[in-house]
């Protein structure tokens, strides 16, 4: 038996397919679709993976390009329209989002799986509606390789330390939005409204010559601390994840004495519903995501803390993991409105008094 | 209606179309420059409008002369050494006969301006990062790895790596316009290869490299990702800082302001080195009569 393709039998195979085509659409399209504009990188395979505990929408992905801010300028460019539906950030960014009154309220009536997470932990307008569904804790904090930093480091004043010449990765001024120096100002005793004691530390940093790079993005970050460039780096506790699980010695600085200097900033990273959009189904997606299963394989995929009080907590991030009476020790949330406020002069401070002397 | 006559009326809907992609978002930018600053607010724009050139006022603090002469300076050296690169090969693809070698050479200056820019920094990245000839380039200008001075360096190398195939490309035009018996005359008339380019090619086409010479620069100045990712935050040209107003810090007003500095401040200086690399010898005999 032989198989000839004929002229007649390979229209007729065209005009078939012609015909499924509209009736695979119809079928694809039997869910409704959500822009969901979310991280690269792992974060992305995360979320992907996590697509099979929901049934709501298809997505529609847009990949952050830079920090997590420049989705506002983006937002904002292409207002009345409103081109995404869910927004994957942190907590400056929705402050600044809840600022301009772009978001939805989320509640448990409409989202069950709220009812499951630390009221603490969303954002609220001025009128106390939450804004935000959080979806993981993240803290941000100082942490160094043990193979290539020639000493343990204890204090923050050790960053000063001859012996780390060009060891520190410090991240830009805009990075973190400026976690790293109300981190330093918190451990001398300032806060985001007294960040006199940081610029007179980060100063003396700069002119010690231990800054070997200053990091535009969290992936230089990482970067430089895997490759051995560095050995010293502020970033978030994710990261340090990530390089650990590459094999590598690092110790986060996570829950340091409080005399040492070093705290870590608490920064909470979830998804935010955009007014305008197709609200309903972006509230009934990002619910599914934050159920106790999808929350915990998250969480353990990112290394990162889970949100979800029923979520289970991967053992090798019991490093970050804090206890009520550590969270008081060893962290601080920062002020995210007064951090908004101050950013602007901060990075202008940053050209003007520290990027000259390094 | 003469005047009429003489308007090249097909050129008209591009000029058009030009004018109003390039003057009325310019324009929108030099507005937005003049308004205030409300920080925390996306945009960081007070409701209403107030004129004010604080946003622009920012920028004249001595710290910003840094950054000025960063984005000038490295470029005017990347710009230097590129074309003065590009010259003999740009020069032997527009005169030698066609051969593979010609047409091999003329593939890979395509294939490498085709590469991404980002692959190519990171290339420059690793290839003169610690683990890669850092530690020469430090030992070289007798400094620290962590010198401003060798990362200075390291970015005009990406600019160099990043400038060179456009200018040999661009170069290639200039050259061919001149016919190759101009040289041949001259050393029949007893000039030696040297004389006959220096004397006859060089002056005929000076016109055309000084343009290949102004449009690098500009593509220089404006350089965005090879100073951010291989500045390491020491070398930052205006560009990145423009960028970070705009989407780092949603300060709308600080980051047009600067846009608006730098291109007066990139006009002046293309104005300038026009003026000089434009036709230096009759400006010469100009003054002297």
């Amino acid at each position: 038996m032989t198989h000839c393709i004929h002229r007649r039998n390979f229209l007729a195979g065209i005009s078939g397919v012609a015909a499924a085509g509209p009736l695979n659409f119809a079928l694809a399209d039997e869910k409704p679709t959500i822009t969901l504009v979310e991280w690269g990188g792992r974060t992305r395979e995360s979320i992907a993976a996590l697509q099979k505990y929901q049934s709501v929408a298809n997505l529609r992905w847009e990949l952050h390009a830079g920090g997590a801010a420049a989705i506002v300028a983006k937002i904002r460019a292409a207002k009345p329209a409103v081109n995404y539906d869910v927004v994957a950030a942190w907590s400056p960014v929705f402050v600044t989002m809840i600022n301009e009154d772009w978001l939805e309220t989320v509640t448990p009536e409409e989202m069950p799986n709220l009812a499951d997470i630390p009221a603490g932990l969303f954002i609220r307008d001025a009128s106390g509606a939450a804004k935000t569904v959080p979806r993981e804790i993240n803290p941000h904090m100082w942490g160094y390789r043990q193979d290539r930093a020639p000493f343990e480091i204890r204090r923050l004043q050790d960053l000063l330390d001859k012996r780390l010449k060009g060891q520190i990765v410090f991240p830009g001024p805009v990075l973190n939005t400026s976690t790293q120096m109300i981190s330093i100002a918190r451990g001398l005793g300032g806060s985001e409204e007294n960040m006199k004691p940081a610029w007179e530390f980060v100063k003396e940093l700069a002119k010690s010559g231990n800054i070997g790079r200053v990091a535009s993005s969290d992936a230089e970050v990482n970067n430089s601390l895997t490759s051995g460039e560095t050995s010293v780096g502020f970033g978030a506790a994710s990261h340090f994840m990530r390089i650990a699980d590459a094999g590598l010695p690092v110790t986060p600085l996570a829950k340091m004495p409080a005399d040492s200097g070093f705290k870590a900033a608490i920064a909470m990273q979830g998804w935010c519903i955009l007014k305008g959009g197709n609200t309903k189904v972006a509230k009934a997606w990002a619910n599914a995501m934050v159920a106790p299963e999808p929350n915990s394989q998250h969480a353990a995929h990112n290394g990162v803390l889970p949100v979800n009080a029923k979520s289970s907590v991967p053992p090798r991030i019991a490093a970050i993991r804090y206890s009520n009476d550590e969270l008081a020790a060893h962290t601080y949330t920062p002020n995210w409105k007064v951090v908004s406020r101050e950013l602007p002069n901060w990075t202008q401070r940053w050209e003007r008094e520290i990027a000259p002397l390094l | 209606m003469k005047t009429w006559r003489r308007i090249n009326w097909p050129i008209m809907p591009p000029l058009i179309a030009v004018a109003c992609l390039l003057v009325f978002p310019l324009m929108i930018v030099l507005s937005l420059s003049t308004r205030q600053v409300a920080p925390g607010q996306v945009g960081g724009i007070v409701g209403g409008y107030q004129l004010t050139l604080d946003n622009y006022l920012t920028f004249f603090h001595p710290a910003y002369l840094r950054y000025v002469t960063d984005t000038l300076w490295l470029s005017l050296i990347a710009t230097t050494i590129a074309v003065l690169a590009a010259y003999p090969v740009a020069y032997w693809l527009a005169v030698a006969p066609s051969s593979w070698r010609r047409r091999l050479t003329i593939v890979a200056l395509i294939v490498v301006l085709y590469a991404s820019a980002v692959v190519k920094v990171y290339g420059v990245s690793i290839a003169l990062g610690p683990m890669g000839l850092r530690g020469s380039i430090a030992e070289f200008w007798g400094v620290g790895m962590n010198n401003r001075l060798v990362t200075s360096t390291v970015v005009v190398v990406g600019l160099i790596n990043f400038l060179t195939p456009i200018a040999t490309l661009m170069m290639v035009a200039p050259f061919q316009q001149i016919s190759p018996s101009l040289s041949a005359a001259a050393q029949s008339l007893g000039a030696n290869r040297l004389t006959a380019h220096l004397t006859v090619i060089i002056p005929l086409c000076r016109a055309g490299i000084s343009q290949v010479f102004m449009l690098v620069y500009a593509a220089s100045v404006s350089a965005f990702v090879i100073p951010l990712v291989l500045g390491r935050g020491q070398v930052a040209f205006l560009s990145n800082l423009v960028y970070a107003r705009f989407s780092e810090v949603a300060d709308f007003p600080g980051g047009a302001a600067l846009s608006i500095l730098l291109l007066l401040i990139t006009l002046c200086v293309t104005l300038g080195l026009g003026w000089i690399v434009g036709n230096p010898a009759a400006k010469w005999r100009g003054y002297r009569s």
